[in-house]
């Protein structure tokens, strides 16, 4: 079991002042800026939602883990209980993808890709056409496939989880494949363990997120590139039936070693982009959707990714050093009803949807399946907005002013480097830990932001930042004082 | 965790005659820190017996203790209804030591602070039944909860004898053995009257096996279940009767049955095999007045210790007036399994791996606990009876000639460069039945389904219509209309004793490969297309 308790006081913290006041979460603080909601669900609907995805005229679909797809209408707006459920197909097998394109409704289910359509419009799915169904499935139930949404060539990318999440025992587990407009499927990347969710970022590229295990000490959001490696050996046992259409096969990943290392000696291996750091922000982190139109509070473009045991929401901003991917990774929201695996951000960009099941490893929502939505009170919370590295640092953004005094004292800082072993045994604890010395170089002119230089900094270590002194103008704490920043490369200017 | 319990339960179970007063039980019950858990989770007392628990708080936020009565119903709920009437006490929880007025509450502690503990003793209920005990601080009580098992005693086998074989050299267990064939290495008794399929396991880990033999004591009169589970394979008799048998090498599989005994003693006796890695052996039983006694060292824990049955069996999917579809992992499909269920009770299972009808069944269409439930583990079999494993077996193949064996069947581990397309279905607007589509070399291959009759009125069947479409001819093609065990009489095939099959449209072949007989046609397209028609009934009369 992936569940892990081990932070339970810190989500209790937040108990204790909800208990004061109400009888259930949401927590009053993050409660102040985002209000989480659950849609009351038809009796026969067992929202284990596995993805979600927005259809024309203002509807939305949700695909289940027992196969079945609902549509929802009214879903998005002021008041929830107008929503009206549909079960629009049933009987598919354990859907982790769903994308509206064309007339079609593209669902990734464990054996296909397939495509949906409702001929007579009585609502309800007539076709279900096979679009792909090349890669292998054993009979095992860990073999899951997660289908993203169309990138800009109209490929759907799926990620395909190991036989029994450790080893690659028929082609194409463990790999991400793209599946083409016109039904093909090219395998893509190499290297995958667990994936609990697949899309893309804002500029385009596509990303998954795997799950801490073997190969992963902790569980992480990596880029998936063509021609990849994102780390688990046992799958490049299939790189030979690519025909070199990938390029050379990368190298078998090196027990006992760091993904520093790694990097250096297998150029092929692409690092995480962004470790979310296993027991400190998740366990087991799944989809994440973005707002690009600001009507979802003040972190446009950033991520807002699930994590399905602890029944958060963690925000991610990334950006590219060096050509590599990298960022930080924040608490969020907490307190969804069970444990989240589809995310889709509306149209409008005022609802973040999300829905999912504590099926097997268990959620602290404590609901076996909840479909909610999260939407911006409008107040602004006070909250790093960014993390950048730096050559000698990083530089943070704030969403509000923050208090210049407090700011400019080392002592309202704290910061532990870390990374994990690079090993095939599952998971593995925070090795060669570093704390360094923090200095305060400058903050803005708007008091919005502030550099901090960082003796030394190290590549390949999750930098952990604590910012338990720093105040608002106003006197207010952050919200979430904790940020941890994957620094990969270090910027050169 | 099993250490400490075993001498509660020892003690209970050894020093006691009915008569005597129950036996005291005296715990204590840690919480761990920074996990949200009690580390006993489990602790069993004889009915009316004085039960003494001191739960010591090393965690470091506060904790309480409250040992319920059953649900309403007898059910276990863990205590959740209480845990929650408690968190919606609010701000006067907290002065309540979250403890609610109700009348399931047996006994409980104040709130222990960090690193305290506190001792409440308490009367056993009279009933036997599981009575869950649980922290009700607000967002504890999902994970911080445990069961007080209530339950008379009843003494373990008696005069428990085991005796422990190895395999020969260089050769590996895979199945219940032969014990003639392997060597007898030790034998002994074993005083705890429990069976142990790791008594030797420091010395050696894999390729071994035992019998266990004894007598058990039966208190009345009745119906007793006995709950079997192992990994690798074990074999249950009473009485020399043959009650439980679980073969094969893989993980922990329980069964159960429910038999008729009489007071007094039964001779039991046990195999067990280990292949390798995990070694487990579980044997429990319930009967009159006790429930899930342990007669195995090892007990998983009580979620764990469901049967087949139990964890399987109970979301029954139930067809009405149109088809209904389950894509899934089903017994005797391969994984890309698609299960129609038809009104009448008619149902099959198509194989889109194989592009080929794998099962047809009548009645019961099929039951989805075991794949919505937990992770989903594992193939699921149909509901129904008169299953015909019609096999899986690729439907077209091109041959050089009639004689040549049929094409293997695709392999689930080979990589899928096949010379077919699976094309999906579509469900008929009315009815939903599902017409299948594929290609293969060029041709468009449709499968419709049409049920007819009853399964209540013993006149199911099902009729299938495979059509083919080309632009152009493909030589040499033939089509699998059954495969497997039958018998023929006038063109009529009873397919495995079960189902009655006919084939028109074409000229059908008969052929032997190996045990099992081949009903094959050419597939000869006229105008561009060819049809066949292939009709099972269940009625053999």
């Amino acid at each position: 079991m992936k569940f892990s308790l081990c932070s339970f006081p810190a989500l209790l913290a937040g108990f204790g002042l909800n208990l004061l006041s109400a009888a259930t979460p949401p927590d009053p603080v993050e409660g102040e800026y985002y209000k989480i909601e659950t849609f009351n669900l038809p009796d026969d609907c067992a929202a284990e939602v596995g993805s979600i995805d927005l259809l024309p005229g203002n509807k939305v679909a949700f695909g289940t883990r027992r196969g079945e797809i609902w549509t929802v209408d009214n879903a998005i707006g002021n008041d929830i209980s107008k929503a009206h459920f549909t079960k629009y197909a049933e009987g598919l097998h354990e859907i982790l993808g769903l994308a509206w394109r064309d007339g079609w409704l593209y669902v990734t289910q464990r054996p296909e890709v397939s495509r949906l359509k409702d001929k007579d419009g009585d609502g309800r799915a007539d076709i279900f056409e096979t679009v792909n169904a090349d890669w292998n499935i054993l009979g095992d139930y860990h073999e899951y496939a997660f289908g993203s949404r169309p990138d800009k060539q109209g490929n759907i990318w799926v990620a395909l989880c190991l036989t029994g999440s450790f080893h690659s025992n028929a082609p194409w587990r463990g790999w991400a494949v793209r599946i083409t407009p016109d039904g093909k499927m090219l395998p893509t990347t190499a290297g995958l363990r667990s994936p609990g969710g697949i899309g893309m970022i804002p500029d385009g590229e596509m990303f998954f997120d795997d799950n801490q295990g073997v190969w992963n000490g902790s569980s992480s959001l990596k880029h998936l590139s063509v021609g990849g490696f994102v780390g688990h050996p046992d799958t490049l046992k299939w790189w030979e039936l690519t025909k070199g259409t990938l390029g050379e096969r990368p190298l078998d990943s090196m027990d006992h070693t760091r993904i520093e290392d790694e990097r250096k000696r297998n150029p092929k291996y692409e690092p995480p982009a962004v470790q979310l750091p296993h027991g400190h922000v998740g366990n087991s982190p799944t989809a994440w959707d973005w707002d690009e139109s600001g009507k979802f509070g003040p972190f446009k473009k950033q991520l807002f990714i699930a994590d399905q045991s602890w029944s958060v929401l963690n925000r991610i901003f990334l950006e590219k050093i060096n050509g590599v991917y990298q960022g930080a990774v924040f608490p969020f929201l907490k307190g969804l009803k069970s444990g989240p695996i589809g995310v889709r951000m509306s149209g409008d960009g005022t609802t973040l949807l999300v829905g999912g099941s504590d099926r097997g490893w268990g959620a602290r929502g404590g609901s076996p399946h909840s479909f909610e939505r999260v939407t911006w009170t409008g107040k602004v919370p006070f909250e790093i907005h960014e993390m950048r590295a730096k050559p000698d640092g990083f530089e943070l953004t704030f969403t509000e002013p923050v208090d210049v005094e407090s700011a400019k004292n080392a002592a309202s800082y704290t910061m532990r480097e870390y990374t994990w072993e690079w090993r095939e045994q599952y998971g593995g604890p925070e090795v060669d830990e570093v704390v360094p010395k923090i200095e305060v170089v400058s903050v803005g002119k708007d008091s919005k932001s502030i550099h901090l230089k960082i003796t030394p900094l190290t590549k390949g270590h999750v930098h952990e930042l604590n910012l338990p002194g720093l105040k608002s103008k106003d006197g207010k704490s952050l919200l979430h004082p904790t940020g941890y920043y994957t620094l990969n490369e270090i910027p050169k200017s | 965790m099993k250490c400490l319990l075993c001498p509660i339960i020892l003690a209970a179970l050894t020093g006691l005659g009915f008569a005597e007063p129950p036996k005291p039980v005296t715990v204590t019950i840690k919480t761990k820190p920074a996990q949200m858990k009690y580390d006993l989770e489990k602790i069993s007392a004889a009915p009316g017996a004085k039960v003494t628990i001191t739960l010591q708080n090393d965690d470091d936020l506060p904790h309480n203790l409250v040992v319920l009565k059953p649900k309403e119903g007898g059910a276990n709920d863990k205590g959740m209804d209480v845990a929650m009437q408690a968190w919606n006490l609010g701000e006067a929880g907290m002065k309540k030591d979250w403890i609610p007025e109700n009348p399931r509450i047996i006994a409980h502690t104040k709130m222990v602070n960090p690193h305290e503990s506190e001792t409440i003793t308490f009367t056993a209920p009279e009933e036997a039944s599981e009575y869950p005990f649980v922290c009700t601080f607000p967002g504890h009580a999902m994970v911080m909860n445990g069961t007080l098992h209530v339950s008379a005693p009843v003494p373990p086998i008696k005069n428990l004898h085991y005796r422990y074989y190895i395999a020969k050299e260089k050769e590996t267990i895979t199945k219940l053995p032969d014990l003639s064939t392997l060597t007898s290495v030790e034998e002994g008794q074993l005083p705890s009257g429990k069976v142990d399929g790791m008594l030797h396991f420091k010395k050696r880990k894999k390729d071994y096996a035992y019998e266990f033999e004894g007598a058990l004591d039966c208190p009345k009169n009745g119906d007793y279940t006995f709950k079997m589970g192992s990994d690798d394979g074990s074999h249950l008799w009473i009485d020399g009767k043959e009650v439980l048998k679980i073969d094969g090498v893989h993980p922990l599989n329980i069964k159960e049955k429910k038999i008729k005994l009489t007071k007094g003693e039964h001779a039991i006796k046990v195999h067990f095999f280990q292949n390798g890695g995990e070694a487990e052996l579980y044997l429990g039983w319930s009967g009159p007045g006790f429930n899930d006694v342990s007669l195995s060292e090892f007990e998983p824990s009580p979620d764990k210790r469901k049967s087949d049955k139990e964890q399987n069996y109970g979301m029954p999917l139930v067809v009405t007036d149109e088809a209904r579809i389950y894509r899934n992992f089903i017994t005797g499909s391969s994984p890309r399994g698609i299960a129609v269920g038809y009104p009448g009770g008619v149902n099959i299972c198509y194989d889109a791996d194989q592009m080929n009808v794998a099962l047809v069944w009548q009645g019961a269409f099929m039951d989805a606990k075991r794949h919505w439930t937990g992770r989903g583990v594992g193939d699921q079999p149909p509901l129904g009876y008169g299953v015909a494993k019609l096999g899986q077996e690729r439907a077209l193949a091109v041959l050089a000639s009639q004689t040549e064996p049929w094409v293997k069947p695709y392999k689930k581990d080979q990589p899928r460069d096949m010379d077919y397309t699976f094309r999906g279905y579509e469900l008929d607007a009315k009815t939903r039945f599902p017409t299948f589509k594929y290609d293969y070399k060029g041709v468009t291959v449709t499968e419709s389904f049409e049920p007819s009759g009853d399964y209540k009125k013993e006149n199911a069947a099902l009729k299938r219509t495979v059509k083919f479409a080309a632009k152009s001819a493909v030589p040499n093609l033939y089509f699998m209309a059954l495969y497997g065990p039958m018998t023929e009489k006038d063109g009529v095939f009873i397919f495995d004793k079960t189902v009655k099959v006919t084939v028109s449209g074409g000229d059908l072949i008969m052929r032997n490969a190996g045990a099992v007989s081949e009903v094959v046609l050419p597939v000869i397209l006229k105008d561009g297309s060819a049809q066949f028609t292939i009709n099972y009934s269940w009625n053999l009369k």
